[in-house]
């Protein structure tokens, strides 16, 4: 048989193909040139490339692949489809309760910052003796203020107001603690020794 | 310790019921506290965005809420036939509290602690038409999602510091460490604390090499996490691990995230039901060794 009568000859294809098989080629159509765009932005961009469209065009993957019938998906769905699925949305979502990408400890730094109280002699006032509220969660609730008052200020302003607020939940500006004065301590390492470096900060500050 | 054991410790009556003592009780303590500890609220986030959170900073609102979590926890523990009901008020009231308590600023971090009701409420919509497939499921989900929390943790150190995770945390947990030991003695004046804080930061800071090995090892640990999900005896041993890394954290920085700690300890462990099976077994054991005796 010459060349030109196998490129004429008919030929007949039969094949028949589940549904999950037809959603997964048709699904690939898609993917493949979209993973090929987001891939060329996220080597020209970096993180940014990583918009909406992409957390959920990898959830809506990992949900199809949780909905396959084949035997490893099926054993991932029967054993991981909640780790799947509270580790997908936890990444996009973030810090909203119940999500969460646990961020404590990711990194550590090279100087810590607490607050603590002392009188106008410099002794150290207990913070149990005046607020029912801890030094670490008066740390939790600077950190979330300065995080809030620094969308519409400048990083300086916003801490100047974040403890400006933490003075007030203390009840700092009574008579009763017209005394007593929040501290700042900036502990570091410097040569295998800790330092420690005590800033007390102004009522009117 | 065979595969039966761990069958009864995770999947028998008793052993279900002492873990959802431990984490009932454990829930209403933590989060009670918390509430009643809480202030106002900064900034709305999460559910309180869109429910009046702020209710709660009304002490017969919060008088109320307490009582129905009590209520809800015992008829949890107790009665069984009413697990969806309990389960589901749980998991409500737990999203509505901690949602409120984060709106205060202070992040308890207790994810786990509306997951798990979750994860029991997954397994009971999925599975309560056979019996022996809910008694495993209503745990492993669970075990899921505490894996997912561990796996989640070693997700964002490699990607904030990467494998160099274990070498910043040598060079600097001294540090991490003293600031658990200072905020005690800020808030109590206790010098002790402070002497032991500083102790320990330096010793931390002479034996950098082994914080190094300690710190490559707990994330590993976090990262392989998911394999605790496929076996019983694989959950148990990571159940260990996990322990000894919470211990170790408790020790070197006075922090017990008890939203995590009480899920794995309740769910991988179930220190109540070894005590309770440990106990019947050494029963059982000297039983048999005094009737051997007197024949």
């Amino acid at each position: 048989m010459s060349i030109q009568n196998l490129l004429e000859k008919k030929y007949k294809f039969t094949f028949q193909l589940k549904g999950w098989q037809v959603a997964l080629i048709t699904l690939s159509f898609v993917y493949i040139p979209y993973i090929a765009w987001e891939l060329f932005w996220y080597s020209r961009v970096g993180d940014v490339a990583i918009k909406w469209h992409t957390w959920f065009a990898a959830i809506f993957f990992l949900i199809v692949l949780l909905l396959i019938p084949v035997k490893p998906f099926t054993y991932l769905k029967r054993f991981y489809f909640l780790f799947i699925l509270y580790v997908g949305l936890s990444l996009p979502i973030g810090e909203v309760h119940p999500f969460t990408k646990v961020p404590m400890y990711s990194s550590f730094q090279s100087k810590i910052t607490i607050f603590s109280l002392q009188d106008t002699s410099g002794n150290l006032m207990p913070f149990e003796k005046y607020s029912k509220l801890s030094s670490g969660a008066i740390m939790h609730k600077y950190f979330n203020a300065v995080g809030t008052f620094s969308t519409n200020n400048t990083q300086q302003e916003a801490e100047k107001s974040a403890v400006k607020y933490i003075e007030t939940e203390l009840n700092l500006h009574t008579p009763s603690t017209n005394n007593i004065h929040l501290c700042k301590n900036e502990i570091y390492i410097a040569k295998d020794s800790i330092r420690i470096y005590t800033i007390k900060i102004a009522k009117d500050e | 310790m065979n595969k039966d054991f761990f069958y009864r410790l995770f999947y028998s009556k008793e052993g279900w019921f002492f873990i959802k003592l431990l984490i009932g009780v454990r829930w209403l303590l933590e989060l009670g506290y918390n509430l009643l500890h809480a202030t106002t609220i900064i900034e709305p986030i999460g559910l309180c965005k869109i429910l009046p959170c702020g209710i709660l900073s009304n002490s017969i609102v919060l008088g109320i809420v307490l009582v129905v979590s009590f209520a809800s926890v015992v008829i949890y523990i107790f009665y069984e036939k009413y697990a969806i009901p309990s389960i589901v008020t749980l998991l409500v009231l737990s999203l509505f509290m901690i949602s409120f308590h984060e709106s205060t600023g202070v992040f308890i971090r207790a994810s786990l602690f509306s997951m798990i009701w979750v994860g029991q409420l997954a397994a009971y919509i999925f599975h309560k038409n056979n019996i022996e497939d809910l008694k495993k499921f209503r745990h492993q989900y669970v075990i899921q999602l505490i894996c997912a929390t561990y796996f989640l943790a070693s997700l964002t150190k490699l990607s904030d510091a990467g494998w160099a995770w274990p070498q910043q945390g040598s060079d600097y947990f001294a540090l991490s460490s003293l600031k658990g030991y200072l905020y005690d003695y800020f808030d109590t004046g206790n010098t002790t604390l402070l002497n032991e804080g500083y102790n320990l930061a330096y010793l931390l800071l002479e034996y950098k090499q082994l914080v190094y090995w300690l710190m490559l090892g707990a994330l590993l640990l976090e990262f392989t996490s998911p394999l605790a999900v496929l076996d019983k005896r694989l959950t148990f041993f990571y159940g260990i691990m996990f322990l000894l890394l919470h211990i170790g954290i408790k020790y070197t920085m006075s922090i017990t995230i008890g939203g995590t700690y009480y899920s794995m300890l309740a769910f991988m462990l179930n220190p109540l039901g070894l005590l309770y099976f440990s106990f019947k077994y050494l029963k059982e054991t000297y039983l048999k060794k005094e009737a051997i005796s007197s024949i």
